[in-house]
């Protein structure tokens, strides 16, 4: 045998030799995409305000005054003046506020909000579409092309249903009544996805106890945060009971923190609540006098806090008290300038701090109205004396929110501030290919 | 008959350069009757000769230029007789006995007989004919020989007299004659003179008569090039001949005809230059290319010709009537081109004849070989049905192929070739490119009926075929086992990585799979290494098949293209044929010329990789480029090639085992066929072959590639694929090489063992294939594939047609990243499209570190779709202006994909975009410029903008005033522009686009211009296409020109 053949079996055991001792190079890793994350400032426009409430049975004459559903001793009042949008207005500026006192009727009581900015994400925490409830979406667009809404309900089981598409028009108002789409619904989030700059939502809150109001109220949207406080807006009694109500996108473990105003109160005894994904919780407040709970939480929860007045009620109802109440936002802790439109009534801020504080309002022109000290894990309500339509502005980093009452009549809202300024809008680009959409 | 007695005067005239004259003058002396006189015309220098006593010759040495000289002088020395002739011969031509005596008797019986030619034998076999009187075409630019060269002489041209030629070796030539005609024409420079001097007989009212029986030993010395003792051949005077036989034909043209004639002239050698390509004859290329100047350089003899023609001969119709008769038929013309050319081509077959008992057993064998490739044709196109049927009917349908590394594959062939051409690259806003990308391999898919779409969706769908059938071909030239080439067919057409590569659409590794066995065999086929049929006892038919340079042509245009395809593997490719060329002396200008046109179209690359320095980073990824599409992959090359299994999800684990055992069983299979030595070089070469294979894989996949889409987008990192095609050829020829014979080696009991080795490994390997050909087909399996069918318009239509000329448009398409696509929510995929679809096929814009454009060493960053992110962002966001931005760039149009309705809505709000529609393919909205339209490109003036009428690469428009041009792709130093011919000075623009400052109004034109790619491009083109040309099989047909 020739030595020759020998030469391509040994060529093969030195290749394989050298390719197991040789540590080959790996493949190189992609270079993906350059993403770039560009904060834009959008062009302001109009805030919204959803205009007078609408009694939801419809305005039925009895005959009775005590029975009848609507009520000729209506006021509505908002500022500053607006461009009619549908059956609200819109108002240019950073502020607004609407405020309507409906003396009797399904819906007595007093119903505030400040007019929102239009917005593309945000979540409405307040109502119901059980029996003797009604929720009322109000999406109001105010610029200049039509805006699609995607508006998906959540109860306390969770999403309900697929997202319903609402298109608004330019200048214009659309009003959904939820319990037309899903009733049975105890306890309501309302989810608002818009393309485009964004819609101005609001809820109106309306209740009955058989034929006795049983409190009508705006929701605004609230804020999404992990670190939130939720002023409670006046007294919690076994008459007048007060909830909070959470919801977490996309689930969340939350502690929650009762503060009064000396300081943090015991309340769950649990220290960690599970809020499951999408499911509204609701959460009955302790009995208190002057209350607000910080919210922290594992990933972004929405919440807001609903506090009752209770009033006689007419008799041979067969109900003892009738009801206003009022919702109140969560807000974060933040330094942003907020600011609120103060309407006639009786004026209260209540304001509670992470830490320890001054909260110090201005108005329009700069000049103090109040200024007052707030230690941290604590509430204060502060009374103040304000010509309505003055504005009342703040930069601390306390959650305030201001209470409207009419005392004499047992009728209850807040009004929570609103940023002055459009936030900037981050927007993600990144550079890429395309081929067709399958 | 006359009585007078005739009387011969033999002249020889020699230059003394031919060693043949002793025996010239020896045969002079045997004649009976002899010459006679005999006068022999001595150049001064050529040695003395001694003539043999009998004959009574006269020396004469005289300082003579040419053969007619040397007669005249010999003339001029002896006074005249009346009726004498002249026997005129060269110094190479030897009367054999008798010749005389025959000559004599003719021109006895024929007085008008003024030339009697006598038959020319050759020298070494006088029974072989060399001519027998020649005659020409009508146009006189061919000569025709009257006889079949070397046929045999049976005296079957007896009964020939009257000719219009011969030869005037060995001629008798009326002495009064010589004197009328002044002897031959010296314009002719010796060659064709005879033809001129018989037909200026025939015009003058003589006859020319050949006399067959007369015979002439002729060694042709002049015509082999072979005087003064040279080896010459007939090839040395082809340019002199063919030159001759135009100025012939210029000298008998009617004047006005010599202007055609010389056109003609150079338009035939043209042709026969490319059939001299065509048969790999690049000696005789240059030599056809070379007689038009030899038509030329003859042009000023030509009034001295043709004066001699007209005053010795005339040239009225009177005086072509008698030569008219005997001017070539077509038919004789026919005959004679046939025989010249393709007279080798049947000797070669004739001695190639198999006999009957072989022709019948490769007949069989050759039924065999066509029953096993239709049925491993039928399997292959079943396995590519089963992979991607979808596709095929897809794209009979009128789809496309689309896909993230693949783009659109609808590009128009014009916009391909312009592509190729010009060098620019359409990715991202413009880059330049540093040679033509895929688009050489593009163009011939583009030619298939329906468009590139088509050519590039069979070729992708039935993948596993072409590739099957390629390695079918190339087993065929290592072994004649039918087995062998079933499974190696198989296992390559359906090699686990190319199946990847064909689902992910990596067109380049698909490409180098498919084209790279033909390189392979051409080689092979080059080298003469391949093997003939079985027949017998084991013995091959032919045992030495001849070495093909068509075939080897073929493969250069093979592997020209696998490096198109995957330029790291011209590296290899090169130093490959190098070790070639060492190795087989013989075949050196072979293996060179198969490396030209890989030399060619890589060079380029090289280039510009050397330009970015020699051992940088950049350097490398410019030699490691993938010009296609590609996309990353994160495994391994081991992994690839082991255990690529992840597309097989779905299937039961018995079958995917075996599936996953095929490339290990055939990897042991081989290592075993290797063992045998057998074959050892080709074994030793298809081992190197996987060694490199596997070097070049681990390379490419360790490189991150120039991003696709433009600066910014994606950068892939390589695919291992080509390098892995490189090694699984190897192991391939190592198999096949080493198994070449094993069944009938050794006796006995080693024989058992080999033939039940090879046996159970084979059958090992057929269920490897039968297990992932089930592994492939199972119904559950998960498709791995991302290349996917689109209809062919990817935007809406209104957007399409404003990219269009002239505006040519660009249009922003806009697509809300959804965590299906990997993209986190909320982001949006921004695609700027000059076409309709992201085109990464035929772009292919070198970018490397930094952004910096390969092509260019100007170290600036080629501007990228970055520059656009605010624009694109203040326009969702709502700020008002981003529009304007976004037409500075010459994007007119902005589509949100369907399903993108947020975009939609963000859209819709923003203040400088106007709706066109809303339709299936997205959602269209026109971007309002302050400007009045949008455009490519434009002149900037105070009162507005002119759009320029653009085309792929270079428009104009007529301009009324001065101001600035702008053309809205990234700078580069290429772009010209002229106004009305005058070029124009580029000016700086602050966002980076190409700009000009026009001063008046006039014609503006501006184009890009870059001449190096052109030259290279052109260059590339004409290298492929000699060496497709080389490819034709012709060689064995060549003509007798070659045989010397």
């Amino acid at each position: 045998m020739r030595l020759t053949r020998l030469i391509p079996a040994a060529a093969t055991a030195a290749l394989v030799a050298a390719v197991s001792v040789a540590s080959l190079p790996g493949p190189a890793a992609e270079v993906p995409a350059v993403t770039r994350d560009i904060s834009v400032a959008p062009t302001p426009l109009p805030l919204a305000c959803p205009g007078p409430l609408e009694v939801p049975v419809g305005d039925i004459d009895t005959g009775d005054s005590d029975l009848d559903a609507g009520s000729d001793d209506r006021t509505f009042w908002s500022a500053p003046e607006g461009d009619a949008l549908g059956e609200g207005n819109a108002v240019a500026g950073a502020w607004g506020t609407q405020v309507e006192r409906v003396g009797g009727g399904d819906i007595a009581g007093l119903a505030g909000t400040a007019c929102s900015a239009p917005s593309q994400d945000q979540w409405l925490v307040a109502g119901a579409t059980s029996l003797g409830a009604s929720a009322r979406l109000v999406l109001s667009n105010t610029s200049d092309a039509s805006v699609r809404a995607h508006v998906t309900l959540h109860g306390p089981v969770g999403v309900i249903d697929e997202a319903i598409v609402v298109s608004v028009a330019p200048h214009s108002q659309q009003s959904l009544l939820l319990e037309g789409i899903e009733a049975e619904i105890p306890a309501l989030a309302v989810h608002v996805v818009a393309g485009g700059v964004g819609v101005g939502a609001a809820l109106q809150d309306s209740r009955l106890n058989g034929f006795v109001a049983a409190g009508t109220e705006w929701a605004a949207p609230t804020h999404t945060g992990t670190d939130l406080i939720v002023p409670i807006a006046g007294p919690v009694t076994a008459d007048a009971p007060g909830t909070l109500r959470l919801v977490a996108p996309d689930g969340a473990d939350v502690t929650l923190s009762l503060w009064g105003s000396d300081g943090e109160r015991g309340w769950l005894g649990e220290d960690v609540v599970t809020v499951e994904a999408g499911a509204v919780t609701d959460l009955a407040l302790p009995a208190g006098d002057l209350q607000a709970v910080r919210i922290e939480a594992d990933a972004p929860v929405a919440a807001a806090a609903s506090v009752t007045v209770a009033r006689d009620a007419p008799a041979d109802t067969g109900v003892a008290y009738a009801l206003d109440q009022a919702w109140t936002e969560a807000q974060a802790a933040t330094s942003d300038e907020r600011a609120v439109v103060v309407p006639g009534g009786e004026l209260s801020i209540v304001a509670a701090a992470t830490e320890s504080t001054r909260l110090t309002l201005t108005d329009a022109d700069g000049a103090v109205v109040v200024d007052e000290p707030l230690s941290a894990g604590t509430v204060r309500r502060v009374e103040v004396e304000a010509e309505p339509g003055s504005v009342l502005i703040g930069t601390g980093p306390a959650a305030w929110a201001l209470t409207v009452a009419d005392g004499e009549a047992g009728f209850l809202t807040t009004l929570s501030p609103t940023p002055t300024s459009v936030p900037d809008r981050l927007v993600t680009i990144a550079p890429g290919t395309y081929v067709g959409s399958p | 008959m006359s009585l007078a007695r005739l009387t011969v005067r033999a002249v020889v005239v020699s230059d003394g350069q031919s060693g043949r004259l002793a025996a010239v003058l020896d045969a002079l002396a045997a004649q009976d009757p002899a010459p006679d006189h005999v006068d022999v015309v001595l150049a001064p220098d050529a040695p003395d000769v001694v003539a043999p006593a009998s004959l009574r010759a006269t020396l004469i040495r005289a300082d003579i230029t040419n053969f007619s000289h040397g007669v005249d002088t010999a003339v001029a020395a002896s006074p005249g007789q009346a009726g004498e002739m002249l026997w005129l011969l060269h110094d190479d031509s030897a009367p054999l006995p008798g010749a005389l005596a025959a000559l004599t008797a003719t021109a006895r019986k024929r007085h008008r007989a003024e030339v009697i030619g006598a038959a020319q034998v050759r020298w070494d076999d006088p029974s072989r004919l060399v001519s027998l009187g020649t005659t020409t075409t009508r146009t006189g630019a061919r000569r025709v020989t009257l006889v079949d060269e070397d046929d045999v002489n049976q005296g079957q041209y007896d009964a020939r007299d009257d000719v219009l030629a011969v030869s005037m070796a060995g001629a008798l030539v009326r002495r009064e004659t010589w004197h009328r005609l002044e002897g031959l024409d010296p314009a002719y420079r010796g060659w064709g003179d005879s033809l001129d001097f018989c037909r200026r007989v025939w015009r003058s009212g003589g006859d020319v008569v050949v006399v067959p029986r007369a015979r002439i030993r002729h060694a042709q010395e002049s015509l082999y090039a072979m005087r003064g003792g040279r080896e010459g051949s007939r090839r040395d005077t082809y340019v002199e001949r063919r030159g001759a036989e135009w100025f012939h034909a210029l000298v008998y043209a009617p004047w006005w005809a010599v202007p055609f004639l010389v056109i003609a002239a150079l338009a035939s050698s043209l042709w026969r230059a490319v059939t001299r390509v065509v048969r790999n004859d690049a000696r005789m290329t240059a030599a056809e290319l070379a007689v038009p100047a030899r038509v030329v350089a003859s042009l000023g003899r030509l009034f001295g010709a043709r004066r001699r023609l007209t005053s010795s001969a005339g040239r009225g119709r009177r005086a072509r009537a008698a030569e008219a008769a005997l001017l070539a038929t077509p038919r004789q013309v026919r005959h004679d081109v046939r025989v010249r050319q393709w007279g080798e081509y049947d000797t070669w077959r004739a001695a190639s004849a198999p006999s009957d008992v072989v022709r019948g057993e490769l007949e069989l064998s050759r039924r065999r070989m066509r029953r096993a490739l239709a049925a491993t044709a039928v399997l292959l196109a079943a396995a590519a049905a089963v992979l991607h049927g979808d596709w095929i009917l897809g794209i009979l349908r009128g789809q496309m192929l689309v896909g993230d590394a693949l783009g659109v594959t609808d590009a128009a062939l014009g916009d391909l070739w312009d592509r190729g051409v010009g060098g620019w690259s359409e990715q991202g806003l413009g880059a330049p490119a540093i040679d033509g990308g895929l688009t050489a391999l593009l163009v011939p898919l583009a030619l298939v009926p329906g468009g590139l779409a088509v050519g590039l969706g069979l070729l992708l769908a039935l993948a596993p075929l072409w590739a099957g059938l390629a390695a079918w071909a190339t087993a065929g030239a290592v072994t004649r086992s039918v087995t062998f080439r079933v499974l190696a067919a198989l296992v390559y057409g359906l090699l686990p990585p190319f199946i990847v590569a064909v689902g992910d659409g990596r067109l380049g590794g698909v490409l180098v799979h498919i084209l790279l066995p033909l390189a392979l065999l051409g080689i092979l086929r080059a080298g003469g290494w391949h093997r003939g049929e079985r027949v017998g006892a084991g013995e091959h038919f032919p045992a030495h098949p001849p070495r093909s340079s068509s075939a080897g042509m073929a493969g250069a245009v093979a592997l020209a293209l696998c490096v198109i395809a995957s330029p790291l593997l011209m590296i290899s490719a090169l130093v490959g044929l190098a070790v070639l060329a060492g190795v087989s002396p013989g075949r050196r200008g072979t293996f060179v010329a198969i490396g030209v046109p890989t030399l060619v179209v890589g060079l380029p690359g090289v280039i510009a990789a050397v330009s970015q320095g020699v051992a940088t980073a950049d350097a490398w990824s410019v030699i490691a480029r993938e010009p296609g599409p590609s996309a990353p992959s994160d495994r391994s090359v081991f992994d690839l090639v082991l255990s690529p299994w992840d597309g097989i999800d779905g299937v039961p684990s018995l079958i995917a085992t075996v599936a996953a055992a095929l490339v290990p069983v055939v990897l042991v299979a081989a290592a075993l066929a290797v063992l045998g030595g057998r074959r050892w070089k080709l074994s030793l070469a298809g081992i190197a072959m996987v060694a490199t294979g596997v070097a070049v894989a681990v390379a490419q996949a360790a490189t991150v590639l120039s991003p696709d889409a433009g600066a910014g987008t994606g950068a892939a990192n390589g695919w291992a694929g080509p390098g892995l095609t490189v090694a699984a050829l190897g192991v391939l020829l190592a198999t096949g090489a080493g198994l070449d014979g094993a069944w009938l080696v050794g006796r006995g009991a080693t024989r058992v063992a080999v033939r039940v080795g090879a046996a159970s490994m084979t059958l090992a390997v057929a269920v490897g294939v039968v297990g992932y050909g089930a592994a492939l087909a199972w119904p559950g399996r998960e498709d791995a594939a991302t290349v996917a069918l689109s209809s062919r318009d990817v935007v809406p239509l209104v957007a399409a047609l404003e990219q269009e000329p002239p505006a040519r448009q660009r249009v922003l398409v806009l697509e809300e990243g959804g965590e299906q696509d990997g993209d986190a929510p909320g982001e949006v995929t921004a695609a700027v499209l000059a076409y309709d679809g992201t085109d990464i096929v035929s772009t292919a814009g070198e970018l490397v570190s930094g952004d910096r454009a390969a092509a260019r060493t100007s170290g600036d960053a080629v501007v990228g779709l970055a520059t656009l992110d605010d624009a694109v962002a203040r326009l969702l966001g709502g700020e008002s202006g981003a529009g304007q931005e976004l037409a500075q760039w010459g994007i007119g149009v902005v589509v949100a994909v369907p399903g993108s309705a947020s975009l939609e809505d963000s859209l819709a709000q923003a203040g400088d975009l106007a709706l066109l529609g809303s339709s299936d393919r997205g959602t269209s909205w026109r971007i309002l410029s302050d400007t009045g339209t949008v455009a490519r490109a434009w002149l900037d003036t105070d009162g507005g903008a002119e759009p320029l009428a653009m085309g792929r690469s270079g428009g104009g428009v007529d301009v009324g005033s001065g101001g600035t041009a702008i053309v809205a792709v990234a700078d580069d130093e290429a772009w010209t522009a002229t106004l009305d011919g005058e070029p124009l000075v580029s000016v700086e623009d602050e966002l980076g686009r190409v700009a000009f400052e026009v001063p008046r109004a006039g014609y503006l034109h501006v184009e890009y211009d870059d001449t190096t790619h052109r030259v290279w491009w052109w260059l590339g083109a004409a290298t492929l296409v000699w060496a497709a040309l080389g490819a034709v099989p012709l060689r064995a047909r060549g003509f007798k020109e070659a045989r010397a």
